[in-house]
């Protein structure tokens, strides 16, 4: 427990300057989504700057983790380290994540402030139902999904970086790169397609009677949960992560 | 005890190091020399375990050299990389967390011999401070092998004497296996007990250097120089 909560301080050192650049970003956001709000007396401004900023953090945790991972591979002197590489990628995902969460707590808090204090009388593109009752569904979807991302964007980077030990791929990487992830894409996209996925997915899917018919008409799917979706989503990311750890630990080199 | 046994890597089709084969005893002071690039750095990687080799085996105290190897290996790199956030007193307190045998007191004794401030940022540092900082994280580890992979490059002769001095009050020259990569030869002779010579990433040469001394009337320094003459 102290190796790792010695990796997630340093970790957390390491990310700290990008963390506080993104709270300045949302400062200067907030000043100038209230500008732009006092320029056109227009009062959903901030509040539709808001939610897209809290929907873009999707790509907060990859970038903050990809950043992170960036400097250690300068040198990738961190691997000279006798705890293992779940231990290396959990401490820099658990770092990612504090960030974001404190990142995502401030745009929310935001975000309910604008709420509470902007009468809404339209419809907003069927939206209302989702600013009024149903954020924190839209919170857990960003984070899962940033999750989800992440764990790729490891995978991807540490098999960037075993090519190098590959004399003839080394200097192609990013084309192999493309390569795994078209390969990877085409087959699941065929699983996807297939009677049998397809008779697994129906079994599978829950109806949510907590969204008006406007958002689950726009989204066409937001209106459902596919149980056997997200468990399949599960078993791919600690897959993913996993090979991503043995090929940290048996092919990386500094 | 470290072996080393018919080891190659290639690096881009280049030959590295090539079948290579040596023993290091506990207890011994080992200089690894030989001109830039003949293969001393991936040598010592391999041993620390953060390069692999394409073929042969590496085993320290009878164990398969893998990543975790680093448990009983500590290895002073010869990369000037550093977390630029971080104080000195940060990375010492980070090593501390990562490595059981780091010892927190003798660490400090080292800063205070090393004259560095625990407070400085290490982007702060000069390129001295930083090669000291190096030497105080792995000799206060207490691990069974330093290995040392050019801790005098680019550094004044006033750092290089404060090195050599830390080297000689700090390593426990009874469990320790030292092994020390350099082509600056002069600053290290005194402490070593053996050389071994690697060009072209072949091993050329293995000498005790008292016996240099006493047989061949020959210093390490010209020893080097007559066999990569």
């Amino acid at each position: 427990m102290l190796a790792f909560k010695g990796l997630y301080l340093k970790d957390l050192k390491i990310s700290k300057g990008n963390f506080l650049i993104g709270m300045g970003l949302l400062f200067l956001i907030v000043v100038f989504a209230y500008g732009l709000r006092g320029y056109f007396g227009e009062p959903l401004v901030p509040l539709i700057f808001f939610f897209a900023i809290l929907v873009l953090h999707v790509l907060y945790l990859p970038v903050i983790l990809f950043t992170s991972l960036q400097l250690e591979g300068q040198s990738q002197l961190w691997l000279h380290n006798p705890n293992g590489g779940i231990k290396l990628f959990l401490s820099k995902l658990g770092a990612a994540l504090t960030y974001y969460s404190a990142s995502l707590l401030a745009t929310f808090l935001l975000l309910q402030f604008a709420i509470s204090t902007t009468e809404i009388s339209e419809d907003l593109y069927g939206m209302t139902e989702v600013l009024n009752n149903h954020l924190l569904l839209v919170i857990g979807g960003v984070t899962l999904t940033g999750i989800y991302i992440s764990v790729w964007l490891l995978f991807y980077w540490t098999l960037y970086h075993s090519l190098k030990g590959i004399p003839f791929l080394s200097r192609i990487r990013w084309l192999v790169l493309l390569v795994v992830w078209i390969v990877i894409s085409t087959v699941s996209n065929y699983l996807a397609e297939t009677k049998v996925f397809e008779v697994i997915q129906e079994k599978g899917t829950v109806q949510l009677n907590i969204f008006s018919s406007q958002f689950v008409d726009m989204t066409g799917t937001v209106g459902q949960i596919n149980l056997v979706s997200i468990a399949l989503h599960v078993v791919t990311a600690i897959a993913v992560f996993l090979i991503s750890v043995l090929l940290l630990e048996r092919k990386v080199e500094v | 005890m470290i072996k080393v046994e018919e080891v190659s890597k290639k690096y881009g089709g280049e030959a590295a190091v090539e079948g290579i084969s040596f023993s290091l005893e506990k207890g011994k002071i080992y200089g690894f020399i030989g001109p830039n690039g003949s293969g001393k750095s991936t040598t010592l990687k391999m041993i620390a375990g953060l390069v692999f080799p394409a073929s042969g085996s590496i085993t320290v105290n009878g164990k398969k050299v893998e990543r975790k190897i680093a448990k009983e290996v500590a290895y002073l790199s010869e990369l000037d990389f550093f977390y630029p956030t971080f104080t000195v007193k940060d990375m010492i307190a980070f090593s501390a967390t990562q490595f059981p045998d780091f010892n927190m007191d003798r660490a400090n004794e080292l800063l205070a011999f090393m004259k560095l401030d625990p407070k400085k940022k290490l982007k702060q540092l000069s390129k001295g401070n930083r090669g000291r900082l190096k030497l105080v994280l792995t000799l206060a580890r207490t691990a069974p092998v330093l290995l040392l992979d050019e801790p005098f490059s680019g550094l004044d002769p006033m750092v290089r004497e404060s090195i050599v001095k830390g080297l000689l009050s700090y390593i426990d020259f009874n469990e320790q296996t030292v092994v020390i990569a350099t082509h600056e030869i002069d600053e290290i002779e005194m402490l070593l007990d053996e050389v071994i010579a690697i060009q072209n990433g072949q091993i050329v040469a293995v000498e005790n250097v008292e016996e240099l001394r006493e047989s061949k009337g020959l210093s390490v320094l010209e020893w080097m120089k007559k066999i990569f003459a």
